[in-house]
């Protein structure tokens, strides 16, 4: 494969524009005709997402190309958190494009499965994880939380409250949220599993109306499900920073609570992708309860806040939900938001109702984020997909992961937690289903290319 | 050296919420100064910080300072050393995303630093 990087850490749409435009009659002069690109757009320029995909339209009107809102990325010893980043490719094998979009997810993914079908080697997928297009849909899902949430408070038995979140999952599935764990479920089936599937599962760090933003060969996808799949020397791992799971649910339990030393047991009603209650209380009051640095959000400060992309969805403090079957772990951030009943962006029928409630600790720093590239097979080119809590969490020094890259061909993207599907022999302790792996908070992946014959003659 | 040190900045000061930024001589001399706002809005602040911003200057030369901040009314004011005699100096608006501010000044402060060496 040969890869070329265009990038312009630019927000300024004139001059990212100049720049991008030199670059790109550069590769044309020097006969680069790619068959994929990626583009990535960080808080500064994706709300000019047309323009620029124009600009690449101009020179690559045939390129199969998929592009989403990223926190981040780093290219050769520099890393930006604005401007715009594309990577260029012309892969040695066989490379194409799919979209489907609607509000029914099994069927979204059972017709991209029948499209793409099970001959390739690789997949990485775009889609959004909540997805509101407008703030009518925001103040109807507030609305509808304060209904559920009084028929969950008038329900007298664990069974009746549990039926109410069923009902109010369903509702959250069909009108906002894609699921990860399903999406990577349905997805492997229909494609017949036999290849690994990378899911950019996107929720930006500040969210916005309309966020995030995927486009699928220049256009918008809006509520559906981008993939580009590969055929050829490619190869897709991923890797989270936590301890490997335990070989029973006591095990698991006493590795959480080394791992995090401030673990409290807690008592969670749950259904679906439901949350009702901690300890018996909604779960934002208990959260604020036991943080008193958060106070209570209005909803008109929460609307007020998404509508200027205020709206953080990074949390310090989650959940740490146990699989029973497996004793597997994955985390779930619990942010301070006016909705009664907490929404969740995978099923916690799997887990224990028995949980942890965590302050988020990233033990070994950015290091353990970056140990993603020891998995690495080929000399190549790779694309590490690193978990945006990184920025928070570490700020400056995130540059420390420089360290360990330096000296490879690669494109780094600070982005929402990556998820997989994939066969794997390790005890990860985020493979919450056989083959299934999902967080959070701590997942990192990566893609990566073979060097062949093209890349030694042009690199 | 000084006009990709003026563009570097100027790359910084565009960004939604930064006021200023600007390449500071660890005496106090601004050598390059880029405002993301009007300079009528600036100037009165400058003139008040004028004096805090000198004495953090001297205060990261003696200590060996990594990073010196203060808040001033609604506004971050960082200052960071680029080279041994050069410090950056930025004013951002108190609600600006400081995370991913911190990861774009240390690229700047890099490619500055190598501008400065050679």
């Amino acid at each position: 494969m040969r890869p070329e990087i265009v990038y312009s850490p630019v927000d300024d749409i004139k001059e990212a524009q100049k720049e991008l435009e030199n670059k790109l009659k550069e590769l044309k002069l020097s006969r680069f005709e790619p068959n994929f690109m990626l583009l990535f757009f960080t808080d500064g320029t994706y709300k000019n997402y047309r323009k620029f995909a124009e600009l690449f339209r101009k020179y690559y009107p045939d390129v199969q190309m998929m592009g989403c809102f990223i926190e981040g990325y780093a290219v050769e010893d520099e890393i930006w958190t604005r401007g715009i980043v594309a990577l260029l490719a012309e892969f040695d094998g066989e490379v194409k494009v799919f979209v489907e979009r609607g509000n029914d997810l099994k069927e979204v993914c059972r017709r991209l499965g029948k499209k793409a079908r099970d001959e390739w080697d690789a997949m990485l997928i775009m889609f959004p994880v909540f997805y509101f297009s407008s703030v009518f849909s925001f103040g109807r899902a507030m609305y509808n939380d304060r209904i559920y949430s009084r028929r969950y408070r008038n329900a007298k038995t664990i069974e009746e409250k549990k039926e109410v979140l069923k009902r109010y999952s369903n509702y959250l599935e069909k009108n906002f949220i894609f699921p990860i764990d399903r999406v990577l479920k349905y997805l492997s089936e229909s494609t017949g599993g036999k290849f690994p599937i990378i899911g950019m599962n996107l929720m930006p760090m500040e969210a916005k109306v309309g966020t995030p933003v995927i486009l699928v060969n220049y256009e918008e996808v809006g509520r559906g499900i981008a993939a580009i799949c590969f055929k050829g020397k490619v190869n897709a791992v991923y890797h989270d920073i936590y301890p490997e799971r335990g070989s029973s649910y006591e095990e698991t339990v006493n590795i959480i609570k080394s791992y995090f030393s401030d673990a409290e047991e807690v008592d969670v009603v749950k259904a679906g992708i439901a949350i009702g209650e901690i300890n018996g209380k909604p779960p934002v009051e208990f959260l604020r309860e036991r943080l008193e640095a958060y106070r209570e959000m209005s909803e008109e400060e929460f609307l007020k806040k998404l509508e200027e992309g205020r709206f953080e969805t990074v949390s310090p403090y989650m959940l740490a939900l146990i699989n029973e079957q497996n004793f597997s772990t994955t985390f779930l951030g619990i942010v301070n938001s006016p909705v009664k009943i907490f929404p969740s962006p995978f099923y916690l029928d799997l887990f224990s109702d028995r949980m942890f409630f965590v302050g988020e600790a990233f033990r070994g720093g950015p290091k353990k984020f970056i140990e993603v590239i020891e998995l690495r097979k080929f000399e190549g080119f790779d694309l590490i997909l690193l978990d945006m809590d990184m920025i928070p969490a570490f700020g400056g020094n995130v540059y420390k992961i420089m360290n360990y890259v330096e000296g490879l061909q690669k494109l780094v993207i600070f982005t929402t937690t990556p998820s997989i599907y994939t066969n794997s022999d390790r005890k990860l302790m985020t493979e919450i289903e056989k083959n299934i792996h999902f967080t959070t908070s701590g997942s990192n992946a990566l893609l990566e290319f073979e060097k062949t014959q093209k890349s030694h003659k042009n690199n | 050296m000084l006009s990709e040190i003026s563009r570097l900045l100027k790359r910084l000061a565009v960004a939604e919420g930064i006021k200023m930024v600007a390449l500071y001589r660890i005496d106090g001399v601004p050598l390059c100064v880029k405002i993301g706002t009007t300079v009528r809005e600036m100037t009165p602040v400058l003139y008040w910080l004028e004096n805090q911003i000198k004495e953090m200057l001297h205060s990261i030369s003696q200590q060996n300072l990594d990073e010196a901040s203060f808040k001033f009314n609604n506004m971050v004011i960082m200052l960071i050393p680029v080279s041994k005699t050069t410090v950056l100096g930025i004013i951002a608006r108190e609600e600006a995303s400081i995370y991913k501010l911190h990861i774009d000044i240390k690229t700047t402060c890099m490619k500055i630093g190598k501008l400065v060496a050679t």
